[in-house]
Protein backbone atom coordinates (compact mmCIF):
# COMPACT_ATOMS: atom_id res chain seq x y z
CA UNK A 1 0.00 0.00 0.00
CA UNK A 2 2.97 2.29 0.44
CA UNK A 3 3.44 2.14 -3.33
CA UNK A 4 0.03 3.80 -3.70
CA UNK A 5 0.73 6.59 -1.25
CA UNK A 6 4.29 7.47 -2.22
CA UNK A 7 4.16 9.44 -5.44
CA UNK A 8 5.41 12.52 -7.20
CA UNK A 9 3.74 14.76 -4.59
CA UNK A 10 6.28 13.71 -1.95
CA UNK A 11 9.13 14.76 -4.19
CA UNK A 12 8.00 17.71 -6.25
CA UNK A 13 5.39 19.44 -4.14
CA UNK A 14 6.22 19.06 -0.44
CA UNK A 15 9.52 20.98 -0.34
CA UNK A 16 8.36 24.02 -2.25
CA UNK A 17 5.12 24.25 -0.23
CA UNK A 18 7.19 24.08 2.98
CA UNK A 19 9.43 26.89 1.69
CA UNK A 20 6.45 29.02 0.61
CA UNK A 21 4.71 28.64 3.98
CA UNK A 22 7.41 29.41 6.47
CA UNK A 23 9.43 26.20 6.93
CA UNK A 24 8.83 24.78 10.41
CA UNK A 25 5.60 26.79 10.69
CA UNK A 26 4.17 24.63 7.92
CA UNK A 27 5.25 21.19 9.06
CA UNK A 28 3.51 21.51 12.45
CA UNK A 29 -0.02 21.86 10.95
CA UNK A 30 1.02 19.34 8.27
CA UNK A 31 1.59 16.86 11.10
CA UNK A 32 -1.74 17.78 12.73
CA UNK A 33 -3.68 17.07 9.52
CA UNK A 34 -1.98 13.70 9.15
CA UNK A 35 -4.08 12.70 12.17
CA UNK A 36 -7.21 14.71 11.36
CA UNK A 37 -7.59 14.00 7.62
CA UNK A 38 -5.25 11.40 6.15
CA UNK A 39 -5.15 8.59 8.73
CA UNK A 40 -8.93 8.55 9.45
CA UNK A 41 -9.72 8.49 5.71
CA UNK A 42 -7.12 5.81 5.02
CA UNK A 43 -8.72 3.69 7.79
CA UNK A 44 -12.12 4.28 6.17
CA UNK A 45 -10.89 3.25 2.72
CA UNK A 46 -9.10 0.10 3.87
CA UNK A 47 -12.01 -0.93 6.12
CA UNK A 48 -14.57 -0.25 3.36
CA UNK A 49 -12.52 -2.22 0.83
CA UNK A 50 -12.21 -5.20 3.18
CA UNK A 51 -15.88 -5.07 4.15
CA UNK A 52 -17.46 -4.67 0.69
CA UNK A 53 -14.72 -6.08 -1.61
CA UNK A 54 -15.84 -3.97 -4.52
CA UNK A 55 -14.47 -0.92 -6.38
CA UNK A 56 -15.84 2.52 -5.35
CA UNK A 57 -19.25 2.22 -7.10
CA UNK A 58 -20.15 -0.96 -5.23
CA UNK A 59 -18.54 0.24 -2.00
CA UNK A 60 -20.54 3.50 -1.91
CA UNK A 61 -23.76 1.77 -3.02
CA UNK A 62 -23.37 -0.76 -0.18
CA UNK A 63 -22.43 1.72 2.54
CA UNK A 64 -24.40 4.85 1.60
CA UNK A 65 -27.27 3.13 -0.23
CA UNK A 66 -27.99 2.12 -3.83
CA UNK A 67 -29.08 5.64 -4.68
CA UNK A 68 -25.50 6.82 -4.09
CA UNK A 69 -23.51 4.57 -6.41
CA UNK A 70 -22.87 7.66 -8.55
CA UNK A 71 -20.63 8.95 -5.76
CA UNK A 72 -18.39 5.91 -6.25
CA UNK A 73 -18.40 6.55 -9.99
CA UNK A 74 -17.27 10.13 -9.34
CA UNK A 75 -14.48 8.90 -7.05
CA UNK A 76 -13.36 6.54 -9.83
CA UNK A 77 -13.55 9.29 -12.45
CA UNK A 78 -11.43 11.70 -10.39
CA UNK A 79 -8.68 9.10 -10.00
CA UNK A 80 -8.99 8.12 -13.67
CA UNK A 81 -8.76 11.81 -14.62
CA UNK A 82 -5.54 12.01 -12.62
CA UNK A 83 -4.27 8.81 -14.29
CA UNK A 84 -4.64 10.45 -17.71
CA UNK A 85 -2.04 13.10 -16.94
CA UNK A 86 -0.08 11.23 -14.26
CA UNK A 87 1.28 8.85 -16.89
CA UNK A 88 2.79 11.95 -18.52
CA UNK A 89 4.59 12.71 -15.24
CA UNK A 90 5.93 9.14 -15.13
CA UNK A 91 7.21 9.68 -18.67
CA UNK A 92 8.92 12.95 -17.71
CA UNK A 93 10.69 11.11 -14.88
CA UNK A 94 12.02 8.38 -17.16
CA UNK A 95 13.05 10.89 -19.86
CA UNK A 96 15.04 12.92 -17.35
CA UNK A 97 16.60 9.73 -16.01
CA UNK A 98 17.89 9.09 -19.55
CA UNK A 99 19.01 12.74 -19.80
CA UNK A 100 20.93 12.05 -16.57
CA UNK A 101 22.69 8.85 -17.58
CA UNK A 102 23.68 10.23 -20.98
CA UNK A 103 25.24 13.26 -19.27
CA UNK A 104 23.00 15.71 -21.13
CA UNK A 105 21.51 17.05 -17.93
CA UNK A 106 24.79 18.03 -16.33
CA UNK A 107 26.24 19.27 -19.65
CA UNK A 108 23.31 21.64 -20.25
CA UNK A 109 23.91 25.34 -19.62
CA UNK A 110 20.23 26.28 -19.84
CA UNK A 111 17.88 23.89 -18.03
CA UNK A 112 14.89 26.10 -18.73
CA UNK A 113 15.51 25.76 -22.47
CA UNK A 114 16.06 22.00 -22.10
CA UNK A 115 12.70 21.64 -20.33
CA UNK A 116 10.87 23.91 -22.78
CA UNK A 117 12.41 22.11 -25.75
CA UNK A 118 11.40 18.74 -24.35
CA UNK A 119 7.81 19.68 -23.45
CA UNK A 120 7.27 21.34 -26.83
CA UNK A 121 8.41 18.24 -28.72
CA UNK A 122 6.63 14.92 -29.33
CA UNK A 123 8.85 13.12 -26.84
CA UNK A 124 6.47 13.47 -23.85
CA UNK A 125 3.87 11.66 -25.95
CA UNK A 126 6.19 8.70 -26.61
CA UNK A 127 7.15 8.43 -22.95
CA UNK A 128 3.49 8.73 -21.92
CA UNK A 129 2.73 5.78 -24.23
CA UNK A 130 5.60 3.79 -22.76
CA UNK A 131 4.45 4.50 -19.19
CA UNK A 132 0.91 3.31 -19.96
CA UNK A 133 2.19 0.16 -21.70
CA UNK A 134 4.44 -0.72 -18.74
CA UNK A 135 1.55 -0.10 -16.30
CA UNK A 136 -0.92 -2.22 -18.33
CA UNK A 137 1.61 -5.04 -18.63
CA UNK A 138 2.09 -5.07 -14.85
CA UNK A 139 -1.62 -5.18 -13.97
CA UNK A 140 -2.23 -7.75 -16.72
CA UNK A 141 0.13 -10.09 -14.80
CA UNK A 142 -2.28 -9.95 -11.85
CA UNK A 143 -2.18 -8.86 -8.22
CA UNK A 144 0.57 -11.22 -6.97
CA UNK A 145 2.83 -11.53 -10.02
CA UNK A 146 2.20 -8.02 -11.27
CA UNK A 147 1.30 -5.38 -8.70
CA UNK A 148 2.81 -6.97 -5.57
CA UNK A 149 6.00 -7.99 -7.36
CA UNK A 150 6.47 -4.58 -9.00
CA UNK A 151 5.90 -2.80 -5.68
CA UNK A 152 8.34 -5.17 -3.97
CA UNK A 153 10.93 -3.91 -6.45
CA UNK A 154 9.86 -0.27 -6.87
CA UNK A 155 9.25 0.76 -3.24
CA UNK A 156 12.48 -0.61 -1.65
CA UNK A 157 14.51 0.69 -4.64
CA UNK A 158 12.90 4.09 -4.21
CA UNK A 159 13.66 4.16 -0.47
CA UNK A 160 17.30 3.10 -1.00
CA UNK A 161 17.80 5.74 -3.72
CA UNK A 162 16.21 8.46 -1.59
CA UNK A 163 18.44 7.53 1.36
CA UNK A 164 21.57 7.65 -0.85
CA UNK A 165 20.64 11.13 -2.08
CA UNK A 166 19.74 12.24 1.46
CA UNK A 167 23.11 11.11 2.86
CA UNK A 168 24.91 13.06 0.09
CA UNK A 169 22.76 16.14 0.77
CA UNK A 170 23.22 16.30 4.54
CA UNK A 171 26.99 15.79 4.25
CA UNK A 172 27.41 18.84 1.98
CA UNK A 173 29.12 21.83 3.60
CA UNK A 174 26.56 24.21 5.11
CA UNK A 175 23.74 21.67 4.79
CA UNK A 176 22.85 22.04 8.44
CA UNK A 177 21.69 25.63 7.86
CA UNK A 178 19.11 24.38 5.37
CA UNK A 179 17.92 21.68 7.75
CA UNK A 180 17.69 24.25 10.52
CA UNK A 181 15.60 26.53 8.25
CA UNK A 182 13.36 23.57 7.39
CA UNK A 183 12.53 22.99 11.07
CA UNK A 184 12.43 26.56 12.38
CA UNK A 185 8.87 27.71 13.12
CA UNK A 186 7.81 31.35 12.95
CA UNK A 187 4.92 31.71 15.33
CA UNK A 188 3.24 34.51 13.38
CA UNK A 189 2.94 32.08 10.45
CA UNK A 190 1.24 29.57 12.72
CA UNK A 191 -1.54 32.13 13.20
CA UNK A 192 -1.95 32.48 9.43
CA UNK A 193 -4.95 30.47 8.20
CA UNK A 194 -3.38 30.09 4.73
CA UNK A 195 -0.56 28.02 6.22
CA UNK A 196 -3.12 25.67 7.78
CA UNK A 197 -5.09 25.39 4.52
CA UNK A 198 -1.91 24.61 2.55
CA UNK A 199 -0.91 22.03 5.18
CA UNK A 200 -4.29 20.29 4.90
CA UNK A 201 -4.10 20.39 1.10
CA UNK A 202 -0.62 18.87 1.06
CA UNK A 203 -1.62 16.08 3.43
CA UNK A 204 -4.81 15.35 1.52
CA UNK A 205 -3.02 15.14 -1.82
CA UNK A 206 0.16 13.29 -1.00
CA UNK A 207 -1.01 10.46 1.28
CA UNK A 208 -3.45 9.02 -1.24
CA UNK A 209 -6.35 9.37 1.21
CA UNK A 210 -9.64 9.63 -0.66
CA UNK A 211 -8.30 8.48 -4.02
CA UNK A 212 -10.18 5.16 -3.79
CA UNK A 213 -6.93 3.30 -4.54
CA UNK A 214 -6.48 1.83 -1.06
CA UNK A 215 -10.15 0.85 -1.16
CA UNK A 216 -9.53 -1.24 -4.28
CA UNK A 217 -6.29 -2.84 -3.02
CA UNK A 218 -7.95 -3.68 0.32
CA UNK A 219 -10.52 -5.75 -1.51
CA UNK A 220 -7.76 -8.30 -2.16
CA UNK A 221 -6.25 -8.59 1.33
CA UNK A 222 -6.99 -11.41 3.77
CA UNK A 223 -9.82 -10.80 6.26
CA UNK A 224 -7.33 -11.14 9.14
CA UNK A 225 -5.07 -8.42 7.71
CA UNK A 226 -5.03 -5.26 9.77
CA UNK A 227 -6.82 -2.02 8.98
CA UNK A 228 -5.30 0.31 11.54
CA UNK A 229 -1.71 -0.98 11.47
CA UNK A 230 -1.59 -1.05 7.64
CA UNK A 231 -3.27 2.34 7.49
CA UNK A 232 -0.83 3.97 9.90
CA UNK A 233 2.14 2.28 8.24
CA UNK A 234 1.06 3.69 4.88
CA UNK A 235 0.45 7.20 6.23
CA UNK A 236 3.60 7.43 8.37
CA UNK A 237 5.74 5.84 5.63
CA UNK A 238 4.47 8.33 3.08
CA UNK A 239 5.10 11.33 5.33
CA UNK A 240 8.52 9.98 6.28
CA UNK A 241 9.49 9.98 2.60
CA UNK A 242 8.21 13.58 2.31
CA UNK A 243 10.30 14.62 5.32
CA UNK A 244 13.46 12.96 3.98
CA UNK A 245 12.95 14.61 0.58
CA UNK A 246 12.31 17.96 2.26
CA UNK A 247 15.50 17.70 4.32
CA UNK A 248 17.41 16.64 1.18
CA UNK A 249 16.22 19.54 -0.96
CA UNK A 250 16.59 22.19 1.75
CA UNK A 251 20.07 20.95 2.68
CA UNK A 252 21.19 20.92 -0.96
CA UNK A 253 19.61 24.27 -1.82
CA UNK A 254 21.11 26.01 1.20
CA UNK A 255 24.50 24.40 0.80
CA UNK A 256 24.94 25.17 -2.89
CA UNK A 257 23.10 28.48 -3.19
CA UNK A 258 22.81 29.72 0.41
CA UNK A 259 19.66 31.76 1.07
CA UNK A 260 19.07 32.18 -2.68
CA UNK A 261 18.33 28.49 -2.82
CA UNK A 262 15.34 28.88 -0.54
CA UNK A 263 14.28 32.05 -2.36
CA UNK A 264 14.20 30.07 -5.62
CA UNK A 265 11.71 27.68 -4.02
CA UNK A 266 9.52 30.53 -2.79
CA UNK A 267 9.31 32.84 -5.79
CA UNK A 268 11.87 31.70 -8.37
CA UNK A 269 12.12 28.88 -10.85
CA UNK A 270 11.61 26.28 -8.10
CA UNK A 271 8.23 27.72 -7.11
CA UNK A 272 6.21 25.31 -9.28
CA UNK A 273 6.20 21.51 -9.27
CA UNK A 274 7.72 21.19 -12.73
CA UNK A 275 10.07 24.14 -12.24
CA UNK A 276 11.45 22.67 -9.02
CA UNK A 277 11.95 19.19 -10.43
CA UNK A 278 13.05 19.78 -14.00
CA UNK A 279 14.76 23.18 -13.92
CA UNK A 280 15.91 24.04 -10.40
CA UNK A 281 17.08 20.61 -9.16
CA UNK A 282 19.15 19.83 -12.31
CA UNK A 283 20.96 23.14 -11.68
CA UNK A 284 21.67 22.03 -8.12
CA UNK A 285 22.96 18.64 -9.32
CA UNK A 286 25.26 20.51 -11.67
CA UNK A 287 26.71 22.40 -8.71
CA UNK A 288 27.52 19.25 -6.72
CA UNK A 289 31.23 18.84 -5.94
CA UNK A 290 33.08 15.85 -7.45
CA UNK A 291 32.90 16.41 -11.21
CA UNK A 292 30.47 15.56 -13.98
CA UNK A 293 30.44 11.79 -13.32
CA UNK A 294 29.25 12.31 -9.75
CA UNK A 295 26.76 14.96 -10.84
CA UNK A 296 25.30 12.70 -13.55
CA UNK A 297 25.07 9.77 -11.16
CA UNK A 298 23.10 11.71 -8.55
CA UNK A 299 20.89 13.37 -11.17
CA UNK A 300 20.12 9.98 -12.75
CA UNK A 301 19.26 8.19 -9.53
CA UNK A 302 17.10 11.11 -8.39
CA UNK A 303 15.00 10.96 -11.56
CA UNK A 304 14.85 7.18 -11.36
CA UNK A 305 13.42 7.55 -7.83
CA UNK A 306 10.96 10.15 -9.12
CA UNK A 307 9.85 7.86 -11.97
CA UNK A 308 9.52 4.85 -9.63
CA UNK A 309 7.44 6.84 -7.12
CA UNK A 310 5.10 8.05 -9.86
CA UNK A 311 4.94 4.63 -11.57
CA UNK A 312 3.95 2.77 -8.39
CA UNK A 313 1.03 5.19 -7.91
CA UNK A 314 0.06 5.08 -11.59
CA UNK A 315 -0.19 1.27 -11.51
CA UNK A 316 -2.79 1.49 -8.73
CA UNK A 317 -4.79 4.04 -10.76
CA UNK A 318 -4.81 1.71 -13.78
CA UNK A 319 -5.93 -1.12 -11.50
CA UNK A 320 -8.80 0.98 -10.10
CA UNK A 321 -10.16 1.98 -13.52
CA UNK A 322 -9.79 -1.56 -14.89
CA UNK A 323 -11.58 -3.00 -11.88
CA UNK A 324 -14.46 -0.52 -12.15
CA UNK A 325 -14.90 -1.41 -15.85
CA UNK A 326 -14.65 -5.10 -15.03
CA UNK A 327 -17.35 -4.81 -12.34
CA UNK A 328 -19.51 -3.02 -14.91
CA UNK A 329 -19.44 -6.13 -17.08
CA UNK A 330 -16.19 -6.25 -19.09
CA UNK A 331 -13.78 -9.17 -18.83
CA UNK A 332 -10.73 -8.06 -16.82
CA UNK A 333 -8.30 -8.25 -19.75
CA UNK A 334 -10.74 -6.29 -21.88
CA UNK A 335 -11.05 -3.75 -19.07
CA UNK A 336 -7.25 -3.37 -18.97
CA UNK A 337 -7.16 -2.88 -22.74
CA UNK A 338 -9.93 -0.27 -22.64
CA UNK A 339 -8.31 1.56 -19.69
CA UNK A 340 -4.96 1.58 -21.48
CA UNK A 341 -6.53 2.81 -24.71
CA UNK A 342 -8.46 5.60 -22.94
CA UNK A 343 -5.35 6.63 -21.02
CA UNK A 344 -3.27 6.70 -24.22
CA UNK A 345 -5.81 8.83 -26.07
CA UNK A 346 -7.15 11.09 -23.32
CA UNK A 347 -3.70 11.57 -21.75
CA UNK A 348 -2.18 12.65 -25.08
CA UNK A 349 -3.38 16.31 -24.84
CA UNK A 350 -1.66 16.62 -21.43
CA UNK A 351 1.53 15.22 -22.96
CA UNK A 352 1.44 17.82 -25.73
CA UNK A 353 0.18 20.92 -23.92
CA UNK A 354 1.26 22.20 -20.51
CA UNK A 355 -1.89 24.39 -20.35
CA UNK A 356 -4.08 21.30 -20.76
CA UNK A 357 -1.97 19.44 -18.19
CA UNK A 358 -2.34 22.29 -15.67
CA UNK A 359 -6.10 22.44 -16.23
CA UNK A 360 -6.53 18.71 -15.62
CA UNK A 361 -4.30 18.87 -12.55
CA UNK A 362 -6.48 21.70 -11.14
CA UNK A 363 -9.84 20.06 -11.92
CA UNK A 364 -9.10 16.56 -10.60
CA UNK A 365 -6.86 17.55 -7.68
CA UNK A 366 -9.72 19.60 -6.24
CA UNK A 367 -11.93 16.59 -6.98
CA UNK A 368 -9.85 14.53 -4.54
CA UNK A 369 -11.27 16.56 -1.67
CA UNK A 370 -14.79 15.72 -2.88
CA UNK A 371 -13.69 12.07 -2.94
CA UNK A 372 -12.73 12.31 0.73
CA UNK A 373 -16.14 13.86 1.50
CA UNK A 374 -17.97 11.08 -0.39
CA UNK A 375 -16.09 8.36 1.48
CA UNK A 376 -16.92 10.05 4.80
CA UNK A 377 -20.56 10.32 3.59
CA UNK A 378 -20.61 6.56 2.93
CA UNK A 379 -19.35 5.89 6.45
CA UNK A 380 -21.87 8.32 7.97
CA UNK A 381 -24.79 6.72 6.09
CA UNK A 382 -23.62 3.26 7.16
CA UNK A 383 -23.42 4.49 10.75
CA UNK A 384 -20.06 5.76 11.97
CA UNK A 385 -20.10 3.77 15.21
CA UNK A 386 -21.27 0.60 13.43
CA UNK A 387 -18.61 1.07 10.76
CA UNK A 388 -15.91 1.55 13.41
CA UNK A 389 -16.96 -1.65 15.22
CA UNK A 390 -17.73 -3.87 12.20
CA UNK A 391 -15.08 -2.71 9.74
CA UNK A 392 -12.27 -0.64 11.29
CA UNK A 393 -11.89 -2.69 14.49
CA UNK A 394 -12.70 -6.06 12.91
CA UNK A 395 -9.19 -7.54 12.63
CA UNK A 396 -8.24 -9.70 15.62
CA UNK A 397 -4.64 -8.54 16.08
CA UNK A 398 -5.15 -4.87 15.19
CA UNK A 399 -4.99 -1.96 17.62
CA UNK A 400 -8.49 -0.69 18.21
CA UNK A 401 -9.75 2.79 17.40
CA UNK A 402 -11.78 4.63 20.05
CA UNK A 403 -14.96 6.69 19.80
CA UNK A 404 -13.03 9.82 18.84
CA UNK A 405 -12.95 8.29 15.33
CA UNK A 406 -16.71 8.87 15.12
CA UNK A 407 -16.20 12.60 15.69
CA UNK A 408 -13.35 12.85 13.17
CA UNK A 409 -15.22 11.07 10.34
CA UNK A 410 -18.66 12.41 11.23
CA UNK A 411 -17.76 16.03 11.88
CA UNK A 412 -14.14 17.03 11.29
CA UNK A 413 -13.58 15.45 7.84
CA UNK A 414 -16.76 17.02 6.37
CA UNK A 415 -15.88 20.38 7.95
CA UNK A 416 -12.29 20.29 6.61
CA UNK A 417 -13.44 19.25 3.13
CA UNK A 418 -16.08 21.98 2.90
CA UNK A 419 -13.62 24.63 4.11
CA UNK A 420 -11.02 23.51 1.55
CA UNK A 421 -13.43 23.49 -1.40
CA UNK A 422 -14.79 26.88 -0.30
CA UNK A 423 -11.24 28.24 -0.08
CA UNK A 424 -10.23 26.98 -3.55
CA UNK A 425 -13.35 28.47 -5.11
CA UNK A 426 -12.94 31.77 -3.24
CA UNK A 427 -9.34 32.06 -4.47
CA UNK A 428 -10.39 31.24 -8.01
CA UNK A 429 -13.21 33.85 -7.90
CA UNK A 430 -10.67 36.45 -6.87
CA UNK A 431 -7.75 35.52 -9.11
CA UNK A 432 -8.98 34.19 -12.44
CA UNK A 433 -8.40 37.05 -14.85
CA UNK A 434 -10.49 35.65 -17.69
CA UNK A 435 -13.55 35.24 -15.47
CA UNK A 436 -14.31 32.70 -12.75
CA UNK A 437 -17.17 31.27 -14.83
CA UNK A 438 -15.08 30.64 -17.97
CA UNK A 439 -14.93 26.85 -18.64
CA UNK A 440 -11.97 27.38 -20.99
CA UNK A 441 -9.85 29.15 -18.38
CA UNK A 442 -7.17 26.88 -16.86
CA UNK A 443 -7.79 27.61 -13.16
CA UNK A 444 -11.40 28.83 -13.03
CA UNK A 445 -14.33 27.57 -10.97
CA UNK A 446 -16.21 27.37 -14.27
CA UNK A 447 -13.89 24.74 -15.74
CA UNK A 448 -14.29 22.60 -12.61
CA UNK A 449 -18.08 22.91 -12.52
CA UNK A 450 -18.31 22.25 -16.28
CA UNK A 451 -16.22 19.06 -16.19
CA UNK A 452 -17.63 17.76 -12.91
CA UNK A 453 -21.14 18.74 -14.01
CA UNK A 454 -21.08 16.68 -17.20
CA UNK A 455 -19.73 13.68 -15.27
CA UNK A 456 -22.28 13.99 -12.47
CA UNK A 457 -25.23 14.26 -14.86
CA UNK A 458 -24.09 11.12 -16.72
CA UNK A 459 -23.49 9.20 -13.48
CA UNK A 460 -26.85 10.21 -11.99
CA UNK A 461 -28.62 9.01 -15.15
CA UNK A 462 -26.67 5.74 -15.16
CA UNK A 463 -26.76 5.20 -11.38
CA UNK A 464 -29.28 2.36 -11.32
CA UNK A 465 -27.59 0.52 -14.19
CA UNK A 466 -24.11 0.89 -12.65
CA UNK A 467 -25.24 -0.32 -9.21
CA UNK A 468 -27.17 -3.26 -10.66
CA UNK A 469 -24.16 -4.29 -12.73
CA UNK A 470 -21.79 -3.98 -9.78
CA UNK A 471 -23.87 -5.48 -6.98
CA UNK A 472 -26.57 -7.39 -8.86
CA UNK A 473 -30.26 -6.53 -8.85
CA UNK A 474 -31.23 -8.57 -5.78
CA UNK A 475 -28.56 -7.22 -3.45
CA UNK A 476 -29.87 -5.00 -0.68
CA UNK A 477 -27.90 -1.93 0.38
CA UNK B 1 20.04 26.23 16.67
CA UNK B 2 17.19 27.66 18.73
CA UNK B 3 15.06 25.76 21.20
CA UNK B 4 11.96 26.13 18.97
CA UNK B 5 13.83 24.55 16.02
CA UNK B 6 14.97 21.65 18.18
CA UNK B 7 11.48 21.19 19.64
CA UNK B 8 9.89 21.17 16.15
CA UNK B 9 12.48 18.69 14.91
CA UNK B 10 11.84 16.34 17.83
CA UNK B 11 8.06 16.70 17.52
CA UNK B 12 7.83 16.16 13.76
CA UNK B 13 10.60 13.59 13.26
CA UNK B 14 9.71 11.82 16.50
CA UNK B 15 6.05 11.49 15.54
CA UNK B 16 6.59 10.45 11.93
CA UNK B 17 9.67 8.22 12.38
CA UNK B 18 8.48 6.90 15.74
CA UNK B 19 5.03 6.17 14.35
CA UNK B 20 6.49 4.38 11.34
CA UNK B 21 8.88 2.20 13.36
CA UNK B 22 6.19 1.38 15.92
CA UNK B 23 3.71 0.37 13.20
CA UNK B 24 6.39 -1.68 11.45
CA UNK B 25 7.00 -3.54 14.69
CA UNK B 26 3.24 -4.14 15.17
CA UNK B 27 2.88 -5.30 11.55
CA UNK B 28 5.72 -7.81 11.94
CA UNK B 29 4.24 -9.10 15.21
CA UNK B 30 0.85 -9.44 13.56
CA UNK B 31 2.29 -11.37 10.63
CA UNK B 32 4.01 -13.74 13.07
CA UNK B 33 0.78 -14.25 15.03
CA UNK B 34 -1.22 -14.90 11.87
CA UNK B 35 1.38 -17.43 10.71
CA UNK B 36 1.32 -19.21 14.10
CA UNK B 37 -2.51 -19.34 14.07
CA UNK B 38 -2.50 -20.85 10.57
CA UNK B 39 -0.03 -23.52 11.71
CA UNK B 40 -2.32 -24.38 14.67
Amino acid sequence: MMGVAIGAGNIWRFSRVVAQNGGGSFIIPWLVFLFLWSIPLIFAEIAMGKLIRRAPIGALAKTAGRAFGWMGAFISLVTTGILFYYSVVVGWGFRYFFFGITGRLTASTDHHALWEGYTHSLQPLYFHFAAILIGCFIIHRGITKGIELSNKILVPSLIIIILIIAVRAVTLPGAWQGISYFFTPHFKDLLNYRVWIEALTQNAWDTGAGWGLLLVYSGYIHKKESVTINGCLTAFGNNLISLVMGITIFATAFSLEHQWGIQSLITGEGSTNTGLTFIYLPKLFQALPGGSQVQSTFASIFFLAFAFAALSSMISMLQLTSQVLSELGLKFNGAILLTGFLALVLGAPSALSMAFFDNQDWVWSVGLIINGLFIAFGVIRYGVNRFRKEAVNASPHDFKVGKFYNVIIGVLIPAQGIILIGWYFYQSFAQTESGWWNPLSIYSVGTILFQWGIALIVFLILNKWMVNKTLGTSSKA
Amino acid sequence: MGISTLATMILVCGSVCGGFVWMLFLALSQNRQNAENEED
